[in-house]
């Protein structure tokens, strides 16, 4: 999964971004966690050598753009760097379908995290959000396959 | 690439770089509920993250031009007859509004009140709302270097939006009234009844909790700023009376107003300081 090389700085600028870009309210309920999502892809698909100093990063950019207590959100990215790190073996073994399924456990990992952090410092959120897991892990799968594809194509190029 | 590979050594630093960085998310947690000594960190982080936001800016500013330049003559002179009918009708409005005001004045005089404060305008566009529903939130274009504070009242066409409750050099954050953890002190002119005013997490709606039915309330009755508490603004729209009824579950009646504002079409707005 990893010779596409790509610069986990640009995943993260690009990830910035889109986090950034105002949506209408009906529709935030089917965009992912961007940050997250490119986190994930770019440990699965770029050279991440510091998977906890880009989850540091990425919670602390977070937590400046949400508003919420700088902090919180390094704890989620840090939990979770720890979490892709101990399954670094199962994530880049598994077939497809498995794939998706610990991709989808991590996501709903997140938010959970988020509620319990959320509740303990009295950030408003109120309940947990079960649908964004799985509106997660639907555009991971969209994305990757995109990821794929050019790894596909820059084989078969190269060959 | 796996943990079997790289050996108890490897397996250790992972195990330790995550508890030292779990260590230092609780501090930085701590340090920013008990004080505001991250400010000076936020606020350099949020100068970094501007850019994007002037990106998205530009991107809304060229797709307006864009629109507007090919927007049909009638269509034009259709949108400044409507601006100048509407210019007129303020203009008319502000006359009755001085003549009030310079009452006002001299009735204050006679009774030696303390002059009111001279509220500063400043105006401001929205770059960011919140994603998340159950906080009701947006992002504006100015900061403390335009004057921004903390506790600043928002207002837009339709009254009051909300207040700043973080600001750096260039942009603010501000929490709507509509939020569930905002709250906001308002009265009822026509009667002069105080009472407290509660975001509840719909976009439109307000609830008024602790109201008994007794009251001389209206359906249409507009609630605005009491000004208690100093943090907002007196006399200024907050919502309209759409349900005043008694309630089966407890001695309060069940009072709900609508804001002036769409959360989602909120643009352009003031900050009163």
């Amino acid at each position: 999964m990893r010779e596409l090389k790509l610069h986990p700085f640009l995943l993260f600028s690009v990830s910035l971004l889109l986090e950034t870009f105002p949506i209408p309210r009906f529709l935030s309920f089917y965009f992912p966690s961007w940050v997250l999502l490119f986190f994930i892809i770019a440990f699965l698909y770029s050279t991440l050598s510091s998977v906890f100093l880009y989850g540091f990063m990425a919670g602390l950019f977070l937590d400046v753009i949400l508003g919420t207590n700088i902090g919180s959100n390094i704890l989620i990215f840090v939990t979770i760097a720890f979490i892709l790190m101990k399954w670094i073996r199962v994530i880049l073994q598994s077939p497809g379908v498995q794939l998706y399924l610990i991709i989808l456990i991590i996501f709903s990992l997140y938010e959970v995290l988020n509620f319990i952090l959320s509740g303990f410092i009295q950030i408003s959120l109120s309940q947990i959000n079960i649908i964004q897991p799985v509106v997660n892990t639907l555009w991971f799968i969209m994305i990757s396959s995109i990821f794929d594809f050019l790894r596909i194509y820059k084989k078969s190029y190269e060959s | 690439m796996s943990l079997d590979h790289i050996g108890n050594h490897k397996r250790l630093n992972v195990s330790f770089k995550f508890f030292s960085l779990c260590v230092v998310s609780l501090f930085l947690i701590y340090l920013d509920l008990s004080g505001n000594i991250t400010s000076y960190a936020r606020r350099a982080i949020a100068l970094s993250v501007y850019p994007l936001y002037s990106i998205y800016n530009f991107s809304i500013d060229t797709s307006q031009q864009v629109s507007f330049y090919f927007l049909e003559r009638g269509d034009l002179y259709e949108q400044i007859n409507q601006i100048q009918a509407e210019n007129d009708e303020l203009n008319i409005r502000l006359q009755t509004l001085e003549s009030f005001e310079n009452e006002n004045q001299r009735l204050r005089d006679l009774l030696n009140v303390i002059p009111r404060e001279e509220i500063n305008f400043l105006a401001s566009t929205v770059i960011d709302s919140s994603m998340n529903p159950f906080e009701h939130r947006i992002v504006i274009q100015s900061g403390s270097r335009q004057g921004v504070a903390m506790g600043s009242t928002v207002i837009s066409a339709g009254g009051v939006v909300g207040q700043v409750f973080s600001t750096t050099d260039l942009i603010s954050q501000v929490i709507l009234i509509t939020d569930p953890d905002h709250a906001i002190p308002v009265i009822l002119p026509r009667t002069g009844f105080r009472t407290i005013a509660y975001g509840i997490g719909n976009e439109t709606e307000l609830s008024l909790p602790f109201v008994t039915p007794d009251q001389d309330i209206e359906i249409g009755d507009r609630f605005v700023t009491s000004g208690l508490g100093n943090t907002f603004i007196p006399n200024f729209f907050v919502g309209e009376v759409i349900e005043f009824s008694e309630s089966q579950e407890g001695p309060f009646a069940n009072l709900r107003i609508r804001v002036g504002f769409e959360v989602n079409k909120v643009n352009e707005v003031l900050v009163l300081n």
